[in-house]
Order: C-alpha cells, then sequence, then structure tokens
C-alpha cells in the first residue's frame, strides 16, 4: 500500500500524471498548515507500513516545506518518499542529499532569517520615524 | 475600444498564494481587470504567484526567493527589496499611471515604489492583517507586522476595502478614513446568467428529478459551511427528494464528513472537492436554491467579509438564502432579493430551504430581483469604474 498525502491538487490529476494505481493507494488530504503540526503528520505516515510515501500538490516550484516533509519522511523512517506534483514533477527524498545539502540548507536559511529580522526590526521603525507616522 | 482619457494601472499581487490560479481573489483581480478593459483603460498584473487573466493583459511573474521557503514570516520581507527592483523595470516598460497593490503580511513594496518613483499608489486591503493572523492563525513578530501596514496604510494615496465593516475596523486601528473607499466583491453579469445550463451537472452527480440546495466556496471558518452541514438532515428529512451539494473544499471538510456521518444521512449530501472557476456557474445553474450561512468567527468584531460566491449567485439569478451577517445583511433585503436566516441556526437555515420549497412564487420573485441587481449594482464594472474615478478625482486625467 502507498500513501498519497495531497496539500493541494487534484487526486485524478497526480494519479495518472504520475500512473499510481489509485487501488493501491491510502489518500489523505492534508491542509498546508498542517505541515508546522510534526505529531498529525507522523500519524498519517506511522499508520500503516506504507512501501511509498507521496506528498502531493499543484507545482513543486511554488510548494514551501519541502524541508519538512523531507524530515517527517524521515523521522518515520519512510524512505521511500517524493514529492509529486500534477505537471509530472517528482522530487525524491535520499538520505544522503537530505544530511549533505536539505539539512545544512535549512540551517543556513535559520541564521539568515534570524540577520533578516534583526535588519527589518531596525530598518521599519527608522523608516515609520523618517514618514512621521505615530 | 480605448477610452479617451485611457489609464494604465500596474496591478500587484504581492501575497504568497503557492500554485492555486482559482479562488475569490483571483475572481476579484480578473473582475476588476476585466472592467477596466470595457471601460477603454488598460493594466499590467505582476503577481507572485500564476495567475489567469483576461487576454491581452501583460502578466509578470515575480516569485519568492527559495532561500526563505520553510519560514512564511521571513519569506516576504527580502521579497520587498526584489520586487521593488523588478516592479521599477516592470514600470519602465510598461509605463503605468498607477500602481495598484493588493497588501500582503509584510510587504512594503507599495510604498517604496512610491518613494522612488513618487507615482500614485492605491491599495487593496481585503482585512486587518495583523489582527486576522493574531485571531485566526499565529502571529510572530506581531510589531513588525503592525508598522509595515501602518506604513502602507499612511502612504498609500487611496484605500479600497471590500466592506464597510473592513473600513470601520481600519479606522479603529488608525487608518484616514477620508482615503478608504468601499469596493465590495461584485460579479461578472455576463459570466454567470439564469441562462447557463445546468444539466450536465446534474447528470454526472445524479440530481435529476431531485430539489438540489447548493453551497459554493471554501470550507473555511466564516463560510459557515457547518452550519449546513448540520441542517441536511432537518432538510432532507422535510424535502422529499432533496440533497445538498457541497461544491468545493479546505481545512474543514472532515468535520463535515464527520457531521453527515453521525447524522446518518451521508447518502443525502454531495461534496465536489474543488472545482474549475469555469465550472462554478453550471453548479450554480444546477441548484435549485444556494445559500451562503457565512457565520461572525470572533464575537468583538463584525463579520467583515464580502462574499463572492454571495455576488454568483445573485448574477445567476437563483433563490437566495443568507445569514443576517455584516455585508450580507444588507446586499439581501429579506424577501426582496433573497431570504435572511440567522447566522449559526441550522434550525433557521433549514426553515429558510423548506420555505422556498413550499413557495414558488417567493422563489420567482426574489431570483428575478437578484439578478437584477446584479446587473445594476453589484456588477465589477462598477468596481473598476470606483478605482478610475478616484484616480482622476485626486490627480486629473493623466498623472
Amino acid at each position: 500500500m502507498d500513501l498519497l498525502l495531497i496539500i493541494n491538487g487534484r487526486i485524478e490529476k497526480l494519479v495518472s500524471v504520475h500512473n499510481l494505481n489509485i487501488n493501491n493507494l491510502e489518500v489523505v488530504k492534508i491542509d498546508e498548515k498542517d505541515l508546522a503540526k510534526p505529531k498529525k503528520i507522523l500519524k498519517i505516515l506511522k499508520s500503516k507500513k506504507f512501501n511509498n510515501v507521496y506528498f502531493a500538490c499543484i507545482e513543486n516550484d511554488l510548494q514551501r516545506f519541502h524541508f519538512f516533509m523531507f524530515l517527517y519522511s524521515l523521522l518515520s523512517f519512510r524512505w521511500k518518499a517524493s514529492i509529486i506534483d500534477e505537471l509530472g514533477n517528482k522530487k525524491i527524498f535520499s538520505i544522503i542529499k537530505f544530511f549533505l545539502l536539505n539539512l545544512p540548507m535549512f540551517v543556513i536559511e535559520t541564521i539568515l532569517s534570524f540577520f533578516v529580522i534583526v535588519y527589518y526590526k531596525i530598518k521599519i521603525p527608522i523608516l515609520k520615524w523618517k514618514l512621521k507616522i505615530h | 475600444m480605448e477610452a479617451k482619457d485611457s489609464l494604465k494601472g500596474l496591478f500587484w499581487r504581492s501575497d504568497f498564494y503557492g500554485a492555486y490560479t482559482e479562488g475569490g481573489m483571483s475572481s476579484m483581480h480578473n473582475g476588476i481587470l476585466n472592467g477596466l478593459l470595457k471601460l477603454g483603460h488598460k493594466a499590467v498584473f505582476a503577481s507572485s504567484g500564476r495567475m489567469k487573466l483576461p487576454e491581452g493583459i501583460p502578466f509578470y511573474f515575480i516569485p519568492h526567493s527559495k532561500l526563505f521557503w520553510n519560514y512564511p514570516e521571513i519569506l516576504n520581507l527580502p521579497y520587498n527589496r526584489k520586487v521593488t527592483k523588478e516592479l521599477i523595470k516592470i514600470i519602465d516598460k510598461e509605463k503605468p499611471d498607477f500602481l495598484y497593490q493588493h497588501h500582503a503580511d509584510f510587504n512594503y513594496s507599495g510604498t517604496l515604489l512610491k518613494k522612488k518613483l513618487g507615482m500614485p499608489f492605491f491599495l487593496q486591503c481585503e482585512s486587518v492583517q495583523f489582527w486576522i493572523k493574531e485571531k485566526w492563525g499565529k502571529i510572530y513578530f506581531k510589531k513588525l507586522l503592525r508598522d509595515i501596514e501602518e506604513i502602507q496604510w499612511h502612504q498609500a494615496d487611496a484605500i479600497f476595502v471590500i466592506s464597510e465593516e473592513v473600513k470601520k475596523h481600519m479606522i479603529y486601528y488608525g487608518a484616514d478614513g477620508n482615503k478608504i473607499y468601499v469596493n465590495s466583491s461584485s460579479v461578472n453579469p455576463d459570466v454567470f446568467h439564469p441562462n447557463i445550463d445546468g444539466s450536465e451537472i446534474r447528470k454526472k452527480y445524479d440530481l435529476e428529478g431531485k430539489y438540489v440546495v447548493g453551497f459554493t466556496g471554501t470550507f473555511a471558518p466564516w463560510h459557515g459551511v457547518e452550519i449546513l452541514a448540520k441542517a441536511v438532515k432537518l432538510i432532507t428529512e422535510k424535502i422529499p427528494n432533496s440533497i445538498v451539494l457541497f461544491v468545493g473544499d479546505g481545512m474543514l471538510r472532515p468535520m463535515i464528513e464527520d457531521i453527515l456521518k453521525s447524522d446518518n444521512i451521508e447518502h443525502k449530501a454531495i461534496i465536489t472537492g474543488m472545482q474549475p472557476f469555469e465550472l462554478m456557474p453550471k453548479f450554480i445553474a444546477a441548484c435549485d436554491v444556494v445559500v451562503s450561512p457565512c457565520v461572525q468567527t470572533d464575537d468583538s468584531t463584525e463579520f467583515f467579509n464580502s462574499p463572492i460566491k454571495l455576488f454568483e449567485y445573485l448574477g445567476m439569478g437563483k433563490p437566495i438564502i443568507a445569514s443576517k451577517v455584516g455585508q450580507q445583511s444588507y446586499v439581501i433585503d429579506n424577501e426582496i432579493n433573497g431570504l435572511h436566516c440567522e447566522q449559526k441556526s441550522p434550525e433557521d437555515l433549514a426553515e429558510a430551504v423548506i420555505k422556498l420549497y413550499k413557495n414558488p412564487d417567493l422563489s420567482q420573485k426574489i431570483s428575478l430581483q437578484a439578478r437584477k441587481d446584479a446587473v445594476e449594482k453589484y456588477n465589477w464594472i462598477n468596481n473598476s469604474k470606483r478605482i478610475i474615478d478616484v484616480y482622476q478625482k485626486m490627480f486629473g486625467t493623466k498623472s
């Protein structure tokens, strides 16, 4: 049994574009916001012994939180995971790529985000003051 | 046909909306753009995502940086810089007369462009963003979010809002009421009209010979879709051969399915899932009565939304039942162009459906008036005209 976790997108289109076997598929629809709920996602991923896990969306290039999807795959030991879209794109989870690329990039993102916040916390009040907004 | 003093607007959608090309926001932008074209004006559209636009509108896609893909609050801050650079290039090429920005969290590119180029800057707001985040979601960096919103309100030459209630709310939080104009949702009466044939949908969903109660829209908190789900049992017990058609999808879907299951009436309702905008008129045409059971989600603030579905129903000339909240309480004139029901009351909603079922004359009367109101009062072209009128009042015929 495979798991199709639909964040957004149409099931018919996803099934046909990726040649998925609908009879061998458990389909769960989630909201994008659910990706911020580890308990909920891990519960779904661990609910059965799935052979393949597909996180599905309309377009991979415009879908956020790829890192978290792969992190959940790792934490639930679902090694055969991928992020698929209605356009036929597929981003496959690889444990080596996760530790050598995805994780370091996430750390960089976190550090840069900290600096972005500090920068704007200084910049915006100055802009307000310049524009005489009280 | 080009108007004598044809204006060109640069429309800028700055919110992150992923790969969605359908939905209320998309309908609104299309409605306003079509209206401008009909009035002989021109438009250019730039956006952070893809858009389905009317033919002849140049489109510029300015994606967010993928470096900040995992922290939604951070995403928009560095985007301000990138987008301002890109928009300056677009302005240089297209030479628009004004910028019309759809406000989004942490985005103040309209302000930056006004400061750099001095061009007229109109802002569209659906709500007070920091209030929405605080009440309906999670808020991080509240002061920063609020400061940026205040800067945008202050710098915009005019602000267009979707309801009187949003205007009041913004004034309460410090916006200047003199520059706020109400431009409620509307409808394109050429796309949504009573002559559309719903038989294809009736056939597909096995609705032939049934009394169909319809709902279209997102299954999200303020839409009141759960009230309709609770009313299904009451409606179908009293009206033989009736069925409730839920056209849409969303975060409340599991709750809707649970209600239908616990009332043991799953066979009396159909949930279609998300449908393309092009099919919406056909879905509404397939219904005998349509409902907009919106609810006020927070006791301290009036219902401030402007549900597009209500105006699409009006355009289709269908008997409408709408809860008496916010804008719905005055757009719908009880027993004139629709029927009111009390919000959050499945019993009252069911009673209104039964009343219309038993009274075809009343249904006919309100349907005719609904269509008339859509054509005369709630046509997107009026929204476009309001934007042009504000521009001309403030800046004359050309900037």
